[in-house]
């Protein structure tokens, strides 16, 4: 059999012939019933509402032409979202580790003028500092690095001399301790920024407290508050750079 | 006198649509049912085809292309449900009962067999291009404004979709057994 078997005019008879054969089916009036049913429950939508009335070609629906359009809309907006969000976290300052999902590290505390770490059940009793002043209020970093405390003076004679210290930083492990503000009077517990950089805390001055900010590697310290009115247990908020009281 | 329906129908009233929808919705179940070989879905296509032109009326820029503007519809809702029948995969058929044929209607009948089944092989455009040329009569200007396409567009997609046509039935004519064949 060849091409030849149908010439384009019995071609187009046979279409001709074999849609009319196939377009016999059953009645529309069923059809036309449920239509107009539905049709009479709802009203047109306002002109206003309709893209087609504005953009010229506009059709309800495209027409599909080719590879479904939706889903690779879809696949290239995903993309998008992860670029983005992958943009705005590799933006974002990086908080020090454990900071977030951290499991339960030592205690610090205090005991015998000195400062101290155990366990959480007690056990592994570490002495971090054997200073002959007395230290207390040790705070650790958000990184569990560095531990914040108050160093006592050594002439107890003075009057409420409990009330005055040193504000300091050291290694975890009680080493390579910092002075940061000497000798001031009535110091609070230190808060720590998120990246260890800064600690907040407040002391006496001229009878106020007054809340102040230290860099920790003892380069810098400022005065944040003043005025006659006490401001006093400062925190660093996560981002390390507000520190409200 | 339609285009002073149309134009009722576009103010809101309702009896001017019912009288249009009924002079048009017997072409529209056809050219449906022609489309989707599939008499629920022809059904389903036709009439959310005619609840979409009740809801969208007033989008219509030319009432004198109220027609042209309905069938774009229903070719729209045809598309959508050859989704769904795609999505249901395989799905009962009732096939035709037919009459012993006469020897001399063997070949007719294999041809109308074999045109089957090449039609089915066509995608939702190539279908629609066929039937609005072939049985709507329509011009490929015309199918093409029916269409959206260009009217480029619609005559190289309707000479495309014969082309496969007529492939599907030569090349099911070659298997077919010697003595069974037709002249033109």
């Amino acid at each position: 059999m060849t091409r030849e078997r149908f010439t384009d005019a019995t071609f187009d008879q046979l279409m001709s012939t074999w849609l009319d054969e196939r377009a016999h089916g059953p009645a529309a009036d069923p059809v036309l019933d449920l239509a107009l049913s539905r049709t009479r429950r709802a009203r047109p939508l306002p002109g206003w509402l309709l893209p087609e009335r504005w953009l010229r070609g506009h059709r309800v629906q495209p027409l599909e032409t080719g590879p479904r359009l939706a889903p690779i809309l879809l696949v290239l907006g995903l993309l998008l979202a992860l670029v983005v969000a992958i943009a705005l976290v590799g933006s974002q300052r990086r908080l020090p580790p454990p900071f977030g999902l951290a499991a339960p590290g030592v205690v610090a505390f205090v005991a015998d003028g000195d400062l101290w770490t155990a366990n959480p059940d007690g056990s592994n009793r570490v002495r971090l500092t054997t200073d002959p002043r007395i230290d207390g209020f040790p705070v650790f970093s958000r990184d569990g690095t560095r531990i914040a405390f108050k160093r006592l003076p050594v002439d107890s004679s003075r009057p409420d001399w409990e009330d005055w210290g040193d504000v300091a930083v050291a290694d975890a492990d009680g080493s390579h301790p910092i002075i940061l503000d000497p000798d001031v009077h009535s110091p609070s517990p230190m808060s720590w920024s998120g990246d260890g950089r800064f600690i907040v805390y407040s002391r006496s001055v001229d009878g106020v407290d007054q809340v102040f900010i230290a860099a920790t590697d003892g380069s810098a310290r400022r005065q944040v508050t003043a005025g006659r009115q006490d401001n006093w247990a400062p925190t660093l908020s996560p981002e390390g750079e507000r520190s409200p009281t | 006198m339609q285009r002073d329906l149309v134009e009722r129908a576009m103010s809101g009233d309702h009896d001017a649509f019912s009288e249009l929808a009924r002079v048009s919705v017997g072409r529209l179940l056809v050219i449906a049912r022609l489309i989707l070989h599939d008499e629920p879905a022809a059904e389903d296509a036709t009439q959310e085809a005619l609840v979409a032109a009740w809801r969208h009326i007033r989008g219509l820029r030319d009432p004198d292309r109220f027609e042209a503007w309905l069938h774009r519809l229903l070719i729209n809702e045809c598309h959508r449900e050859a989704r769904k029948i795609r999505s249901r995969g395989t799905r009962e058929v009732h096939l035709p009962t037919f009459d012993a044929p006469e020897p001399d209607e063997t070949g007719r009948l294999f041809d109308r067999d074999q045109l089957d089944r090449g039609f089915r092989r066509l995608d939702v455009n190539h279908r629609a291009v066929i039937v609005l040329y072939y049985y709507a009569g329509l011009r490929p200007e015309e199918a093409a404004d029916v269409l959206g396409w260009p009217a480029g567009t619609v005559r190289s997609r309707l000479h495309r979709a014969m082309q496969q046509m007529r492939a599907a039935l030569e090349a099911d004519a070659r298997t077919k057994p010697v003595g069974e064949g037709r002249t033109a």
